[in-house]
């Protein structure tokens, strides 16, 4: 398999668009992600493209992908919509990292985009609620924060942890995405009133979850040894894995661990060469802020049990010696489902090329992290620029 | 508009909600349930039914919020305000995810032993499903 | 082996709410009872039904007989979901009654005459809360194993009436009625208990004071407790099965979680008296003798302690819980 790279990378603003419905998303990424590419390039030159979205609102369900490029005027390429729900844009990524790393495609574009803004509330909440499992977890009233919110619970009994540093996950999300132009909610949170927002599921209240969101990303792949056809910095994808699991926590054996994380870990860090203590940085999803914990052990940054200790210490902050969601995080940059997979891939992509403006950290070695449900299906890859 | 199960859907679970029907391997004899394709534990993809006893000991659990229910659900948050979501970890085994009901949320512990009883779950295109809920396990 | 009785259970829903709290909402209570029992917004008469059911060893039953006028899922079988709940699904007869307020006697009339069954009489009445004929309405449900191993209770009379007589009470859909007319109803009533009392009574050799425990039909309370005096029978015979003041008037399954309670309260060699009414009209009695099966320690269904355990409701909890379940 030969090393794959990308050279551009581009989002919409993450938030309400109620000018823009999802072609209007993609364009605006798919040239955001155009003008990044330093050298140009010529869209008419994509081989493939893969889209992540799952498809809320159900408005355009078939066809998703191409209902996209066409849009843009670019017909003719095979392109795919790929679904695992919130992990759709990861999966999107890990196709379009598979097709050029194959020598099957040189220039595919991997993208993300959800529309979930232009729903009326039941419509929401029965779209929200579609990734989780149907037949048991649904039917006990399941909603998605309260998947998490059991998860929680579990994780509070089983490790000295307490409430309080859930909510110093969203306060230290919200520092950053304070900084981040692109984010949804541009404002700090106090920890008091993190700690004192209203229940959604306890023991989760309404900070301890990511919003809901309009938005689109792009990322551009090529093959490594072409990548400076396109630009003289380009991101290479050293590291690479895929996981899934049971959909529904109760047929797993842990619920306080996500077996598909850390099979994904693994594989992104055993092609990388990697381990977790070469990470410069990390985005994560953080969909409700007890999963950014599950991340840190999951991911090998912190011990089983031991996650909350870093941010309890703060090292995850932008100051920190691993910081982790510099651009805000799921919980404030927002969560665009489908969108956010490939998102991270902006941050990373702006973050190691030295372009984070404001909340910019130092670092060669980055980690994204994209779960799909509440641990269905996960990615992970690891980025390395030329030091 | 809410989740949807077809009928035929439920129908095919209706043992398992209304009997605790679960399988055994016929290999390893480890109990799944809800029923699985292949056994969890060795994969064998024989079993044998078996009535579970619909009891255990709560897991994990949450105390939903009535504005953020499901629309299928909104009438029983409306009605009766913060409900209880739990993985129960039966006797035999298996976890399961269930509501709690005939009890004050602010009571229920990871630990607490509860026995299921046949409730109303939901009712789509005017057909009343229904199906297993914990409480307390009877003294 | 004769045949009787060999199980009973009951189940009442989750709530009450009490005659106080009517009184401070409406002025007034209409129902002359202390409370009466409120489903939860998971529960109906399936699942009473199933809840009642499941307090019985009836494993081997072949005939299910099920009574309800408030059946969830109207044009189906409740006995579909409610044999797999309980294990008979499968090669099990069954019969449901639901015309009247006589059906949870009309089904263990039915058990009795196979020799064999399980009967469940599960019922949730309703009308509208503005309406005084919704005061009284309770809900709950009552099992009964029917066979000859060693049962608690066996029938030594049994009599049924019926005739022409223009119904004071029926319901309208969903809802009850109650034409309120007094006199005229009170008449009807007692002309055709009196003739299934007196002719049960005739049945096993008995008079009225051979009678320890007499249930009779609870949908009035002045009705039944008067009617029953001018049958002859005084407040010590009719308290114990006297239910409706704390469950309030559950239509079908009235009489047999009346039955229970007198049951629950019976000593060896007991008489227990029992009779349903069906508004339109007729009548049915049995006369049950328990046998020392009754005194087993684990014999007692635990009515009164099921009555003592439903969670009060507040009038405004009341009042949100029916307006989104109705």
């Amino acid at each position: 398999m030969r090393d794959v790279a990308i050279v551009g990378a581009g989002q919409t603003p993450y938030g309400d668009h109620p000018e823009a419905g999802i072609k209007e998303l993609f364009a605006s990424a798919f040239g955001a992600m155009a003008d990044s590419v330093d050298r140009g390039f010529d869209a008419t030159a994509l081989d493939a493209a893969y889209v992540g979205s799952l498809g809320v609102g159900g408005s355009q369900l078939g066809i998703t992908g191409a209902s996209l490029t066409s849009h843009l005027g670019l017909t003719g390429l095979p392109v795919q919509r790929v679904e695992n729900a919130c992990a759709s844009g990861g999966f999107a990524l890990l196709d379009a990292v598979h097709a050029v790393g194959s020598g099957a495609s040189d220039a595919v574009l991997a993208a993300g985009v959800e529309k979930m803004l232009d729903l009326s509330g039941d419509r929401s909440k029965y779209w929200l609620g579609v990734s989780g499992d149907t037949e048991y977890e649904r039917l006990a009233g399941m909603t998605f924060a309260g998947v998490y919110a059991i998860a929680a619970r579990r994780y509070l009994h089983e490790t000295d942890a307490e409430r309080e540093h859930l909510s110093r996950v969203a306060v230290k999300n919200h520092e950053n995405g304070a900084v981040n132009p692109k984010a949804q909610f541009q404002r700090e949170v106090s920890l008091e009133r993190a700690t004192g927002a209203p229940e959604i599921a306890a023991p989760l209240n309404l900070y301890d979850a990511c919003p809901t969101t309009d938005g689109a990303a792009c990322a551009l792949v090529v093959p490594a040894d072409e990548a400076r056809e396109y630009t003289d910095d380009p991101v290479y994808v050293t590291g690479f894995g895929g996981g899934s699991d049971h959909l529904a926590l109760h047929d797993r054996e842990t619920i306080t661990s996500l077996s598909a994380v850390r099979e994904a870990a693994e594989a992104a860090y055993d092609r990388a060469d990697k381990t977790p203590e070469d990470v410069d940085f990390a985005e994560v999803h953080d969909c409700f802020t007890i999963a950014e914990l599950l991340a840190y052990e999951d991911l090998g940054f912190a011990d089983r049990g031991e996650g909350w200790r870093l941010i309890a210490e703060g090292r995850t902050r932008r100051d920190g010696d691993l910081p982790v969601n510099t651009s805000g995080g799921l919980k404030a940059k927002g969560h665009p489902l489908g969108a956010t997979g490939i998102g991270q891939v902006v941050e990373v992509f702006d973050q190691l090329r030295g372009d984070a403006g404001d909340r910019q950290v130092d670092g060669d070695v980055a980690l994204s992290h994209n779960v799909g449900g509440s641990g269905g299906a996960a990615t992970v890859f690891i980025y390395e620029v030329d030091a | 508009m809410g989740a949807h199960i077809s009928i035929p859907m439920y129908e095919r679970t209706v043992g398992q909600r209304l009997a605790f029907e679960g399988e055994r391997c016929t290999d390893c004899g480890t109990v799944a349930f809800p029923p699985k394709g292949a056994c969890p534990d060795c994969r064998n993809d024989e079993f044998e039914t078996v009535d579970l006893s619909g009891t255990g000991t709560v897991y994990s659990h949450t105390v939903l919020s009535p504005g953020g229910a499901p629309p299928e659900f909104a009438g029983q948050a409306r009605a009766e305000g913060r409900y209880v979501a739990a993985i129960v970890e039966l006797d035999e085994g298996p976890r399961i995810t269930a509501q709690l009901t005939d009890i004050d949320p602010e009571t229920v512990e990871i630990g607490m032993p509860v026995s299921g009883r046949i409730r109303r779950i939901y009712e789509e295109e005017g057909v009343v499903r229904y199906g297993f809920k914990f409480g307390p396990a009877d003294d | 082996m004769s045949v009787g009785l060999t199980d009973y259970g009951v189940s009442l829903p989750t709530y009450h709410v009490t005659a106080e709290v009517y009184e401070e909402v409406w002025g007034r209570f209409a129902a002359r009872i202390d409370r009466k029992t409120v489903p939860a917004y998971d529960e109906d008469a399936m699942t009473l039904a199933t809840a009642a059911a499941r307090e019985v060893d009836a494993a081997d039953a072949e005939t299910l007989a099920v009574a309800t006028t408030t059946h969830p899922q109207a044009g189906t079988l409740l006995s579909g979901p409610l044999s797999r709940s309980v294990g008979l699904d499968g090669p099990c007869r069954t019969l449901e009654f639901g015309s009247s307020w006589k059906a949870g006697l009309e089904a263990l009339d039915a058990a009795l005459s196979f020799g064999s069954g399980l009967v469940v009489a599960s019922d949730t009445p309703e009308a509208p809360s503005d309406e005084d004929t919704e005061h009284i309405l309770g809900a709950g449900a009552a099992a009964f194993a029917v066979g000859d191993d060693d049962p608690l209770a066996t029938v030594a009379g049994s009599a049924h009436y019926v005739d022409a007589y223009l119904p004071a009470k029926f319901r309208d859909g969903a809802d009850l009625t109650d034409l309120s007319l007094g006199g005229y109803t009170t008449e009807g009533f007692v002309e055709a208990l009196s003739a299934v009392v007196d002719d049960a009574l005739a049945d096993a050799g008995l008079s009225t004071d051979d009678i320890d425990h007499a249930v009779f039909p609870q949908d009035d309370v002045k009705m039944s407790w008067r009617g029953g005096g001018r049958l002859g029978f005084d407040a010590d015979q009719m308290s114990a099965g006297f239910v409706v003041n704390r469950m309030g008037f559950a239509a079908a399954a009235s009489p047999l979680v009346g039955l229970a309670a007198a049951l629950d309260a019976a000593e060896a060699g007991a008489h227990v008296l029992v009779a349903g009414y069906g508004y339109g009209h007729g009548a049915s009695a049995f006369v049950l003798e328990t046998t020392p099966a009754i005194e087993a320690p684990d014999s007692d269904a635990g009515v009164d302690d099921a009555l003592d355990a439903t969670t009060a409701l507040e009038y405004g909890e009341f009042a949100r819980l029916r307006e989104v379940s109705r």
